[in-house]
């Protein structure tokens, strides 16, 4: 198990290579430049160049990807080209916003995804089991934006009872309609996902065995069943809180978050590459051993499988 | 299988329906309201946090480096300049109470004497220098150089041949002289840019890095710097010591609001005092009776046209700019995409500045002329003339140019529509990609229609420099010079009017339309005055009643 833990841990280097390569691969050939933005609109060309050069933005690739490495690799992920703000501060800032974002969101995709797929596994081809599947669809459906602004204006223009957006003081009741948003987004997949793994368990010879031998329903199901069609349902549920634990942009911009997804994807944007980089590196680390965890849970779950 | 393709098909339909029941308004007509924004004057109440929000973040609060809108509009709380702004843009006394210009290029300023930094430090002469030679400073590498390099011996500083610019003389602690190299009109209402705001000395040297002054910004203004979370909020204090009197205000707190929608929800829910209207949402405010009353508009600055690269062909031969021009029908194209957010533009100089006159018309939507001058040209709709249109992405902008594209199209062009991620965009409008007509606006530094004479139209401002569109003449780069050399303030303007003439009858631009902004606010705002210029507004007369 350690010679396991260390390899995988080890493994993250290449990774890390990779992701930033790549990145950094990308801003260099994406049009448009940061210093436009610093200068403004009514810059001389001269004083456009001025900026590029002080940057270090004229430099070639290797020159400009081993200085930007070096400095990271001592923890130094440089400041903000626009704002002069430290790239770690920020994302320390901001990743606790993302954090109660996430594991709020994530409750809510396993309670209600994992609930609905089985009742809907079940009780399948019943009424119940087509109304569940209507919502879902709907409900993959609905765009976020569409979705976050009617949650907004029931909860917090009609009925007044949370608030619309914003983190306030950062209490647990800013994150409950965009938890809501965005778990039962991933909650919907989830639910169809879990119903199809159920479904196809249930029909094994081993569950007909469990009930001829009398066993009650409820055994039959959460003991033989469910167990068994965990493998998928985990991976999926892993791989969620690692695409969570990134940031979600749409969910955060809408509901004005200051979380790790609007700041990656405004330094996108502006062509910020110190930010880009920083929340790249940050968030391949975080879902690089996102993976990890699924990997260990998976022997948890199901002892069949082994460390190697 | 087939029962469920019905099933969504029908929840998808409904979904439309749904919003279709909500954009649909009533077609109740709309009075003018009475204006309840308006309090007397004389129950004026101090206190209160003025609760209002900003769609993204600002770059900078260090004057030197401020360009953007929102960082100016923010310095502007902060700092103080030598000169003001009034609601419709007139220059007004600021930290200098009164000046005089004994010649056309010397401005005496005598400076307030009671005026202090956030700090407690006293305001002064020095500071002014200070704060000017700063810009100019090529270690600071200001991208506003060009506010003051028209100050004598500005040249000679920026070049590193001089210690100080001599054209910055220092009378006494509260009085200044500024001298100019050669006459430049404009140049008083250019110390009303952010980059003219006064900063303290020391506060800008107290950090080895100078970007670290941008994140504890210090000056004379009305409201002192706060707090700043990044992507969350922006408090700012009233300062209790300010030289014209403090604000009503206790403070301000502004809200990283980025999404529209949002923006709204949050006014509604009543978390907002104040709220600038999206153009989806002006017909159902203005129908409501709840908000009706407290609806403020303002025509803006924002000069919106569509740039003709005139450096290139097919647009260097005037005969297609024209029939470019004659070939939109902005009239209708403004109405029915813009509604009341709009009014159609006929020319550079924009109404509420001085030059601009209202009988003064640009083209006429004219499918036949157009279809005649193309014609001299061998193009017809048969035989259409293609062009590549660069537009930043958006689905506002694309709302406003397909219906250009199809009346263009009509009349014998052959129109490409390219839409550009804003950044990849900006590149290609200053270096001149392959496009050969984009849309963008233009708005003003400062209210002078030299703004939007000289960066536009001028051949040294080629590409960044405001001439996108490589527009050069001869004639007009020589009245634009004697403009900025002649004093007289009525000639001057008949220059720039005569300047307007020529570069609209050469059809350097399609000049589109500028916006018009709704504003609302809570019953409890009052005195809300609407500045015209982005920087003028100090928040210095609103209050609240509650």
């Amino acid at each position: 198990m350690l010679t396991y833990l260390t390899r995988r841990v080890l493994l993250l280097i290449p990774v890390m290579i990779g992701v930033s390569l790549i990145t950094f691969f990308l801003l260099y050939f994406v049009p448009g430049d940061v210093a436009t933005t610093i200068v403004g609109d009514r810059a001389s060309d001269e004083a456009i160049e001025k900026v590029r050069a002080e940057l270090g933005l004229d430099d070639p690739f290797h020159q400009r990807y081993i200085s930007y490495m070096s400095n990271a690799i001592r923890g130094d992920l440089g400041k903000s080209y626009i704002n002069h703000r430290r790239v770690a501060d920020e994302i320390k800032r901001r990743f606790p916003v993302t954090i109660k974002l996430a594991s709020l969101s994530f409750l809510i995709t396993v309670v209600v995804g994992t609930t609905v797929g089985i009742i809907s596994a079940v009780k399948q081809n019943t009424l119940l089991d087509r109304f569940v599947r209507s919502i879902t669809l709907i409900g993959v459906s609905t765009p976020v934006i569409f979705f976050g602004l009617l949650m907004m204006y029931i909860f917090g223009v009609w009925l007044k009872i949370l608030p619309v957006s914003g983190i306030g003081n950062g209490s647990f009741k800013y994150f409950i309609l965009p938890s809501t948003v965005l778990g039962l987004n991933s909650a919907v997949f989830n639910a169809r996902l879990t119903r199809s793994c159920m479904l196809e368990v249930i029909r094994q010879d081993y569950i007909r065995t469990a009930r001829s031998k009398g066993l009650s329903e409820r055994v039959v199901i959460y003991k033989h069943a469910l167990r068994n069609a965990m493998i998928p349902i985990i991976t999926n549920m892993i791989m969620t809180i690692g695409l969570l634990l990134v940031g979600s942009a749409l969910t955060e911009i809408v509901f004005s978050l200051p979380g790790i997804g609007s700041y990656t994807m405004q330094a996108v944007f502006a062509r910020d590459i110190p930010v880009v980089m920083g929340c790249f590196l940050f968030q391949a680390f975080i879902f690089v051993f996102a993976n990890l965890f699924v990997d260990i849970a998976y022997a948890i779950v199901n002892p069949r499988i082994k460390f190697n | 299988m087939y029962k469920r393709k019905k099933m969504s098909l029908i929840l998808a339909l409904l979904m439309i329906f749904s919003i279709f029941i909500t954009a649909c308004s009533s077609e109740e007509a709309v009075t003018t309201p009475p204006d309840e924004t308006v309090g007397n004057a004389e129950a004026s109440k101090y206190g209160g946090i003025y609760e209002s929000y900003i769609e993204a973040d600002f770059n900078t609060l260090d004057p030197a480096f401020a360009t953007a809108a929102l960082d100016g509009f923010m310095v502007s709380l902060i700092y103080d300049a030598l000169i003001g702004f009034d609601a419709e843009g007139k220059v007004m006394p600021a930290l200098a109470k009164s000046w005089e210009t004994p010649d056309e290029v010397t401005y005496i300023f005598d400076l307030v004497d009671n005026a202090k930094f956030h700090n407690g430090n006293s305001f002064t002469a020095n500071d002014v220098k200070y704060t000017f030679e700063r810009v100019l400073d090529p270690e600071v590498a200001s991208p506003r150089t060009w506010v003051f390099d028209k100050l004598k011996g500005a040249e000679a500083f920026m070049e590193g041949n001089a210690a100080e610019v001599e054209g910055i003389e220092i009378l006494s602690d509260y009085k200044i002289k500024l001298t100019l190299e050669d006459p430049f009109a404009p140049f008083l209402s250019m110390l009303g840019m952010p980059a003219a705001h006064i900063v303290d000395k020391n506060e800008v040297e107290k950090y080895a890095d100078q970007t670290q002054f941008a994140l504890h910004p210090v000056g004379t203004g009305p409201y002192i710097f706060d707090v700043y979370n990044q992507g969350e909020r922006l408090t700012l204090n009233v300062f209790e010591d300010y030289f014209a009197g403090r604000a009503f205000l206790d403070g301000i707190n502004y809200r990283v609001i980025p999404d529209p929608s949002t923006q709204v929800a949050e006014f509604e829910a009543g978390n907002l005092d104040e709220l600038l209207i999206p153009a989806a949402d002006l017909e159902r405010f203005r129908n409501n009776p709840t908000y009706r009353p407290y609806l403020r508009d303002m025509n803006t600055f924002w000069n919106f046209f569509i740039g003709l690269m005139a450096d290139k062909p097919p647009f260097d031969d005037v005969r297609v700019r024209q029939a470019f021009n004659y070939g939109v029908d902005r009239e209708a194209i403004v109405r029915a995409v813009r509604g009341d957010t709009a009014i159609v533009s006929h020319g550079p100089i924009p109404p509420g500045l001085d030059g601009f006159r209202p009988e003064f018309k640009s083209y006429p939507y004219d499918p036949e002329k157009s279809k005649a001058l193309l014609a001299e040209l061998g193009y017809s709709p048969e035989n259409p003339l293609p062009i590549e249109f660069l537009h930043i992405e958006s689905t506002a902008n694309v709302a406003l140019l397909e219906p250009v594209q199809a009346m263009l199209n009509q009349v014998g062009f052959d129109v490409n529509l390219i839409s550009m991620e804003s950044q990849a965009a900006r590149v290609q409008f200053r270096e001149g990609g392959s496009h050969n007509v984009y849309y963008l606006s233009w708005g003003a530094d400062y209210p002078d229609a030299e703004n939007y004479l000289f960066p536009l139209f001028h051949s040294s401002n080629w590409g960044g420099g405001g001439n996108g569109t490589r527009y050069s003449n001869p004639e007009v780069d020589a009245l634009l010079e004697k403009a900025h050399k002649t004093a007289n303030y009525n000639e001057r303007i008949k220059l720039y009017q005569d300047i307007e003439d020529i570069v609209v009858e050469e059809a350097a631009r399609m000049w589109f339309f500028l916006s018009r902004n709704w504003r609302v606010y809570k019953p409890e705002v009052k005195d809300v005055v609407l500045y015209r210029i982005f920087n003028a507004n100090k928040m210095l007369d609103v209050w609240l009643d509650r």
